[in-house]
């Protein structure tokens, strides 16, 4: 039952477009502008992960490139091997204030 | 964040502190929405969303007693796939390759001298204890000694076969796995504490999934029964019925033989219905000849093909009325045809040529026209 109510709850998506509406309402600006900013946001962190470095956001979180190492991976139903190549990854960690806030015993309640 | 807000107002072209606040508000929105929704789909970004982890039980490692690890909410973010590519664009040249055994092999030596000293000591704690005692019966072997490895191999080495040289391999071998055994065990319950998750998450979607359909497909048979029904249900009598005719015909064969006898044909209709003389004697008469030479043919074949089947009952072609006949109670169209055709297989002619909607519901004195069947 609460798997289902979770599911039911988690299946609840906030799509670019609330996003960017809700936002251009906090910024006071358009939804076009403020489309043409997050678009340059994300080009600006994507240079910033180009070059190895993370960004760090207080309140929110790490947003950082792992790399991930080479590895053989076996198929489990035909045994075949394969030899997975090395990966860069961006990853994601929280930060301690978001994941508090997430635990909260509010959380889905405050619509 | 002062490298991005900078970076991000040169790229604009507003001022820092607008920019700053636009940052902040912006992973601020993100927060919130993950609050609310439990999901936020960024474009060219990717998802951020909330997952709930359930409890688990684990034991605490110095004192093996279980506890429990109460479930929470975290949150997890999976890249857009534009994005992944971009920053995995310095190795995307690679590709996975399958490996065949002796690139596998060749790979696992050059891997082994690391996993193996990374493993070995765990297993060496382990084994020791357990195997001392066989490896002091042993211990004139150095090789066994400097290798502890598990009860089996120790075991096969006290055995004197297993001097040979290629021994050191296979032991080195079985190291590894019990090696990887154990690192596995460490590592499986957390995989597989997601991968379950996920499981079942996706079950539980697939099967909403299944019952909606259900419930879609219930409603429109419901929608469209009386026309489905009238349909299939036709069809079905229809087939059953044959079916139902052929098993009898076959014993009807033994039957029809019997009357085959010479002189009895004749006099075969008028026995088998008594009543049809006293309704229409004089149609009876008429028609008892041609019936009767219809019979023999039908008889002849059945003597021919003892598997006369469904198939032969098309090959006839109807050339006008042959008698007409009034049904009486406890006659179906099958009792009908036996008596004027031999066969009970030819009904359906009877009831084409009457021009019947059901051929269930035969109502006692209708009027029947028996058509003359000849074969094509």
């Amino acid at each position: 039952m609460e798997q289902l109510l979770m599911i039911i709850l988690t299946n609840h998506i906030m799509n670019n477009k609330q996003f960017l509406a809700e936002l251009s309402k906090r910024c006071n600006l358009s939804v076009t502008e403020t489309e043409k900013n997050a678009e340059a946001l994300i080009n600006v962190m994507e240079s910033i992960w180009h070059d190895g470095d993370s960004v760090n956001l207080s309140g929110f979180g790490l947003l950082g490139v792992r790399k991930k190492k080479e590895r053989v991976s076996v198929s489990p139903s035909t045994g075949v091997k394969m030899l997975v190549p090395p990966k860069l990854v961006l990853t994601y960690k929280p930060s301690p204030v978001l994941k508090e806030k997430v635990n909260t015993k509010n959380y889905g309640e405050e619509v | 964040m002062s490298q991005l807000t900078d970076a991000f107002a040169t790229q604009t072209g507003m001022s820092k502190t607008d920019s700053e606040r636009f940052i902040k508000s912006f992973f601020d929105m993100i927060s919130e929405g993950l609050m609310v929704n439990g999901r936020v789909k960024i474009k060219g970004l990717g998802t951020f969303r909330v997952v709930q982890v359930k409890d688990r039980e684990s034991v605490r490692v110095n004192t093996g007693e279980r506890f429990v690890i109460p479930g929470y909410r975290k949150v997890a973010f999976t890249p857009d796939n534009n994005l992944k590519e971009s920053i995995n664009k310095p190795f995307s040249a690679f590709e996975t390759v399958v490996l065949t055994d002796t690139q596998a092999g060749l790979l696992e030596t050059v891997d082994e001298p690391e996993s193996k000293a990374a493993k070995r000591p765990t297993d060496a704690a382990k084994v020791t204890e357990s195997s001392s005692g066989q490896k002091r019966e042993s211990a004139s072997e150095p090789v066994s000694a400097q290798e502890p490895v598990t009860e089996k191999v120790s075991k096969q080495e006290s055995k004197p076969k297993s001097k040979s040289k290629s021994k050191p391999k296979s032991k080195s071998e079985k190291a590894r796995k019990t090696g990887e055994k154990i690192s596995a065990k460490v590592g499986e319950p957390q995989v597989k504490e997601i991968t379950r998750k996920r499981g079942t998450r996706l079950i539980l979607k697939f099967l909403l999934w299944i019952l909606a359909i259900l419930l879609v497909l219930l409603v429109l048979t419901y929608l469209f029964w009386p026309l489905l029904g009238q349909k299939f249900f036709k069809q079905f009598d229809i087939e059953s019925r044959r079916k139902t005719d052929r098993i009898e015909t076959v014993i009807d064969q033994d039957a029809g033989d019997v009357t085959m006898q010479p002189g009895a044909e004749s006099m075969e209709p008028a026995g088998v219905e008594p009543t049809e003389e006293v309704v229409q004697p004089e149609q009876i008469r008429s028609s008892s000849t041609p019936s009767a030479v219809f019979r023999l043919n039908v008889a002849d074949q059945n003597k021919d093909l003892a598997d006369f089947t469904a198939a032969d009952t098309v090959n006839y072609r109807m050339t006008g009325t042959m008698s007409t006949h009034y049904v009486k109670s406890g006659e179906t169209l099958t009792r009908i045809a036996l008596n004027y055709y031999g066969t009970k297989k030819l009904w359906p002619y009877i009831a084409a040529y009457n021009k019947m909607s059901n051929y269930n519901a035969l109502k006692i004195g209708r009027k029947l026209l028996i058509p003359v069947l000849e074969a094509k």
